[in-house]
């Protein structure tokens, strides 16, 4: 299963609504995240739900920001503003390469 | 043992209490989240260490929401780093890239590498103060667009940001080519017809001149074999190329405004007009006319062209007098932000409105040769003296009432 995450290709969409402090926060953090973890292989696609509601109804979203990992599937939802880097690598299936706090 | 029960069904009716508060508090908190999720609140707050925030959950800045999504320009967010935090849905067609790719990219990815070290500088200054400045960018397909940025600091609720608003000035800058091509032709042609004029009249002289020798030459050797229709008819040859003499010269004199290479100086106007009222001074006389001069500024320009100006209007205005009035002529100037504004006034005849257009044009006359003569050039050549030094000349007039000159001048000489 480990083996597998690691040549896949993530295809990660973040939901935000607006600039706010926590949008920002989890744009930043998934973005470096990706940088360092997936160079080349990911797909990020940040959505604005004011500027497209409709993208809203397919998802099971009920709080923003919320990150879907859409593949590799299964599924998975992270709500907040990603700050906790143990825990999203833990739910993305990614190893923690790096100490977290080089990242910052 | 008694008192162990009483103790117990203490116990337990305080329980029950506690069971029935925490219910309540359940039942309110199911309340509240079914109210949100049926969108029946607009807002909530969160008390978090004596700091209050406010949620809201239908966004009251909808409408500049929708302002800044429906304009016409791009406008993108920035954080310090250069990624994208916000960007409207123009800039992504402007990109030709959709939203969801551009929110979380960096901007720099649409700068082309030679306009980068530009887009540097901007970047910095903006830091400082807003900033404005041109340069590409390149879409999706790496199309180069020309742009207008303008960038402006925002400080948000716990950072710093950069706003950037995107004008495409792809539309302007086929506009502004068009507009440079249709000018060069305009002056291209402007140039061969002045061009054209001149040579003309030039060339008009030479046979002209021989028409004149060869009618003085026949009249002064056969006067004598002619009968008086013959005399009559070589008249009427003689008068007709000193009229036509006239006119070539004053078209040659037209033509030659600003053709000659003649300096720019330094004019004061007071002195400058003393020297038109002397070479005036018989018409003046003649016609018992009045000239009254205020205080004039000093201009720069070319001195032979306003001379031949000041000594055409006031010509002109003497010309047109009303027979049983004195004739009274004013010269004023004022200063405008950019320009001197002359005037001549008179009490002559006037004109019509529906003339106060064609008199600046060449040859156009409003009488007959024998109600006032002259060829019709003056106002002409007063014209191109006045567009010679970027200057507009117009006149107000009605019939009878007199007519006032116009003219302008700019402070600093216009290239």
């Amino acid at each position: 299963m480990k083996a597998k995450t690691d040549k896949e290709i993530y295809v990660l969409h973040l939901f935000i609504a607006g600039i706010t402090p926590n949008a920002t926060r989890a744009i930043v953090n998934i973005k470096t995240i990706c940088s360092k973890y997936l160079a080349g292989r990911f797909e990020l696609r940040v959505i604005d739900i004011y500027q497209q509601p409709k993208l809203l109804i397919t998802e099971q979203i009920t709080a923003v920001p919320t990150l879907i990992r859409k593949y590799p599937l299964p599924e998975k939802i992270m709500i907040g503003d990603l700050s906790n880097f143990g825990q999203v690598l833990k739910d993305l299936d990614l190893k923690e390469k790096v100490k977290i706090k080089e990242l910052w | 043992m008694v008192e162990s029960v009483d103790s117990l069904l203490e116990k337990i009716s305080l329980l029950e209490r506690e069971k029935k508060s925490l219910l309540d508090k359940l039942a309110k908190v199911e309340e509240a989240s079914k109210a949100m999720k049926d969108g029946n609140v607009d807002a909530y707050y969160v008390g978090e260490n004596k700091t209050a925030k406010v949620f809201t959950t239908d966004s009251p800045d909808q409408t500049y929401r929708l302002f800044i999504e429906k304009m016409s320009e791009g406008a993108v967010t920035l954080n310090t780093e250069g990624l994208i935090l916000y960007s409207n849905m123009r800039f992504s067609s402007m990109m030709k890239a959709p939203l969801e790719k551009i929110i979380g990219s960096d901007f720099d990815y649409y700068i082309p590498t030679k306009c980068m070290k530009k887009f540097g500088q901007l970047l910095k200054l903006s830091w400082e103060k807003d900033a404005k400045g041109e340069i590409f960018m390149s879409d999706s397909e790496k199309n180069l667009i020309p742009v207008e940025l303008s960038l402006t600091r925002l400080q948000m609720q716990d950072s710093i940001a950069l706003s950037i608003v995107i004008t495409d000035l792809t539309k302007h800058r086929e506009e502004e080519k068009e507009l440079k091509m249709k000018n060069q032709l305009l002056k291209a042609a402007n140039a061969e017809l002045a061009n054209f004029a001149y040579i003309a009249s030039h060339d008009l002289q030479e046979p002209l001149r021989t028409i004149v020798n060869y009618v003085d030459l026949f009249q002064k050797k056969y006067s004598e074999k002619l009968d008086k229709k013959s005399d009559e008819y070589l008249r009427y040859i003689s008068e007709a190329t000193v009229r036509m003499r006239t006119l070539i010269n004053d078209l040659l004199e037209y033509s030659r405004i600003g053709r000659l290479d003649s300096e720019i100086a330094s004019i004061d106007c007071n002195k400058l007009l003393q020297t038109v009222l002397r070479d005036l001074s018989v018409a003046i006389k003649e016609s018992n006319s009045k000239i009254k001069v205020e205080k004039l500024p000093v201009i720069i320009g070319y001195p032979t062209e306003m001379k031949s100006l000041f000594q055409n209007l006031i010509s002109n205005a003497i010309k047109f007098r009303k027979p049983d009035k004195d004739t009274i002529v004013t010269v004023t100037a004022q200063a405008k932000d950019n320009d001197w504004l002359f005037a001549v006034k008179d009490n002559g005849i006037g004109m019509d409105k529906k003339y106060h257009n064609r008199i600046f044009t060449i040859f156009q006359r409003l009488h007959t040769q024998k109600e006032y003569p002259g060829t019709g050039i003056g106002l002409a050549q007063s014209k191109k003296i006045v567009e010679l030094h970027k200057g507009k000349i117009w006149v107000e007039s009605e019939p009878g009432q007199g007519s006032t000159f116009y003219f302008t001048i700019p402070k600093t000489p216009v290239k």
